[in-house]
């Protein structure tokens, strides 16, 4: 279990962004430098895998961005307040400061009636009004996970429930965090470097340079096999898995150096190929994930 | 979700528990190709995904005629283990415990309008505590999933066959390492922190009782080694355990959002179509049944099955079997851990028939 990457300076320091932006909005906000913000994080037609990833950051970790970095005024799964009580705090917030982290496609079926996040004065709340309600008057909105960012799994073909991601409801522009789950270090890393300096960098699609530049397939451990022509014909061996259908090649993010859960393991070095979780074709563009005609 | 509950002189008179939320998994899965649903399915829901790739790997096992070898059960199970704790602790800490303790004030998330908190202030604070210490071994139940599935929500180790990678020396000691901590904390503070919230709620033994039908597809259970576990497949209806007959389920869709060909029919049969605007109904969530008669799931389930807890079924009850069954199935995992052979791991080439069928 190889925690830390220690062969390239490069890649340890990117490891080390997420944790050293959260580490300094924590300060900045101790000393009152910055102040501590709300954060609405809404759930909306998905899974709340993001939600759990949230909760499984190492360092950063959630509970310090909880108590420290943000103030969070709502979260479906994570506040106290239930019902009515809860839909107050939400509403409360509007023509307040707040960023906006938004998870989960967005049903637009029936004008959003195949997904309802609470009743609000005997009416219910769709995410599609949700969505647009809250996400026109953020001071920033993120799209954590594929489906908020780009429909994901949510919009799998036939998509029966009309899903879309946020961006088409929203006229502003979004962060977009794509991952199935996002990666707690890629959305703190983001709040951070929002609320110490603004926006940061994006690519054509929206996503931080810092977290998505890179190709899995130029970071993969397993890049001199695909080279040298030693392909797997199942899973679980130790050559490359291109020809069993990896998306390495066309997905952008830094899995193979982070890796997930404490930097413990991650899908290949699982024996098992990447799936495209964090691209926007995900899953109909990235399917079948494993096909064993590897002719 | 929500609940609608028609309340008469302080008496629940009527509830309707709603799902509101509908994707359409069963749809979107036909045309693919039949391994990819053991990814696909793990979206359904963050938090117990885990579940998902075992049912669809086991499905595709019986479908294709594939052998699981018992080292790759146990790892496979072992995988499951480390979802049920992440679970069990997070549902017991951070969505049952809100609703007893006061936490701490400085956080909109913590703030109530509810005012029926109990317990004296020490009582009160050491469970608060235990609230924010849980977030590091239920982080640690899914660092310990990953070690065997590579990444967690959402794991890739579990496939048809067993799992993908084989177990290591240093994984196993690493994982028993977590597990040992897990543990501490579930007997030494999550267990004790359930009873004295039971102590200063005692009437939730009384309500909530439901029908007291309980099944299970069974868990932890039958090893050709180590035998049942945990339990076998079994179902309580008319006052005896008998053994667990699937092909006894229906799902009805009265009140729910889809139209049927006919009212109650097998998962395998059934032919659904969404449909929002039907009368009468009032949630996406169908409404399955055992012998046409409701049955409850779930840890307090389990636990009755097997004999493991029969103090009472109510919603403290409920919870109480929820702590004692992580106990249970930290226990089972050292058990599993221990009979691990280091370097196995059995994957094929596998083929896709023209047809076939597996539950």
């Amino acid at each position: 279990m190889n925690r830390s990457n220690d062969s390239c300076p490069n890649l340890s320091m990117r490891l080390e962004t997420a944790s050293v932006l959260v580490h300094k909005a924590v300060g900045a906000v101790k000393r009152n430098r910055i102040p501590r913000r709300n954060l609405i994080w809404l759930e909306l037609t998905g899974c709340s895998g993001n939600t759990i990833s949230l909760l499984d950051g190492f360092h950063p970790d959630f509970k310090s961005v909880a108590a420290q970095m943000v103030n969070i005024l709502y979260s479906n799964s994570l506040m106290a307040a239930e019902g009515e009580a809860a839909m107050e705090r939400l509403f409360g917030a509007i023509g307040g400061d707040y960023i906006l982290a938004a998870e989960g496609a967005v049903s637009t079926k029936d004008n959003g009636l195949y997904n309802i996040i609470g009743r609000w004065k005997g009416r219910p709340v769709t995410a599609y009004e949700a969505i647009q309600k809250f996400g026109e008057q953020a001071a920033c909105v993120v799209a954590v996970g594929t489906c908020a960012s780009d429909g994901g799994i949510s919009a799998a073909r036939p998509n029966p429930a009309e899903c879309v991601g946020i961006q088409s409801l929203l006229d502003r522009e979004v962060i977009k965090l794509p991952g199935c789950p996002c990666h707690p270090d890629w959305f703190l890393g983001t709040l951070a470097y929002f609320l110490l300096f603004g926006e940061p960098e994006l690519d054509e699609r929206q996503r931080p340079l810092m977290f998505y530049s890179t190709l899995i397939h130029d970071l993969c451990p397993r890049r001199p096999y695909f080279d040298r022509g030693i392909f797997s014909s199942k899973l679980g061996e130790k050559g490359c898995m291109f020809k069993l259908g990896c998306r390495g090649p066309v997905t952008r993010a830094d899995c193979p150096i982070r890796k997930w859960n404490g930097r413990v393991n991650w899908p290949i070095g699982d024996g098992s190929p990447c799936i495209g979780c964090a691209m926007f074709g995900f899953p109909d563009a990235m399917e079948p994930f494993i096909s064993y005609d590897t002719t | 979700m929500g609940v609608n509950a028609d309340i008469d002189h302080n008496i629940v008179t009527d509830a309707r528990t709603e799902g509101l939320l509908f994707r359409g998994f069963e749809k979107m899965l036909e045309g693919r190709n039949p391994f990819d649903a053991v990814y696909f399915t793990q979206r359904i829901c963050g938090i117990c995904s885990t579940a998902h790739s075992i049912a669809s790997s086991m499905a595709l096992e019986e479908a294709l005629g594939i052998a699981v070898s018992q080292q790759g059960r146990y790892l496979r199970d072992i995988i499951h283990g480390c979802e049920f704790l992440q679970n069990h602790i997070r549902h017991f800490y951070q969505f049952t415990v809100p609703d007893f303790i006061r936490l701490p004030e400085g956080s909109a998330l913590f703030e109530t309008d509810h005012h029926d908190f109990r317990l004296p202030k020490q009582k009160n604070d050491r469970i608060a505590r235990h609230y924010f210490d849980s977030l590091q071994y239920s982080r640690s139940a899914h660092e310990m999933l990953a070690i065997l599935g590579g990444k967690a929500p959402h794991n890739h180790g579990i496939f048809p066959g067993g799992v993908t990678a084989p177990a290591t020396p240093e994984k196993i000691a690493g994982m028993r390492s977590l597990l040992l901590n897990i543990r501490r904390f579930v007997c030494d503070q999550m267990i004790p922190d359930a009873y004295t919230i039971a102590d200063y709620y005692k009437e939730y033994f009384e309500i909530g009782q439901g029908y007291g039908n309980f099944l299970t597809f069974g868990c932890f259970n039958g090893y050709e080694k180590l035998g049942t576990l945990y339990v076998d497949p079994l179902e309580s209806g008319s006052g005896r355990i008998t053994k667990l007959d699937p092909g006894k389920i229906t799902e009805n869709v009265d009140s729910s959002w889809y139209t049927a060909k006919s009212e109650t029919d097998t998962p395998y049969q059934a032919v659904l179509e969404p449909d929002r605007k039907k009368s009468g109904a009032y949630s996406w969530v169908k409404a399955p049944r055992y012998r046409g008669l409701p049955y409850e799931v779930g840890p307090l389930a389990r636990m009755w099955l097997c004999g493991q807890y029969r103090h009472g079924i109510s919603s403290m009850d409920r919870t109480l079997a929820r702590v004692l069954e992580a106990r249970k199935i930290a226990d089972i995992l050292l058990v599993l851990l221990e009979n691990v052979i280091p370097g196995v791991c059995i994957q094929k080439e596998y083929e896709v028939p023209q047809s076939a069928r597996g539950d």
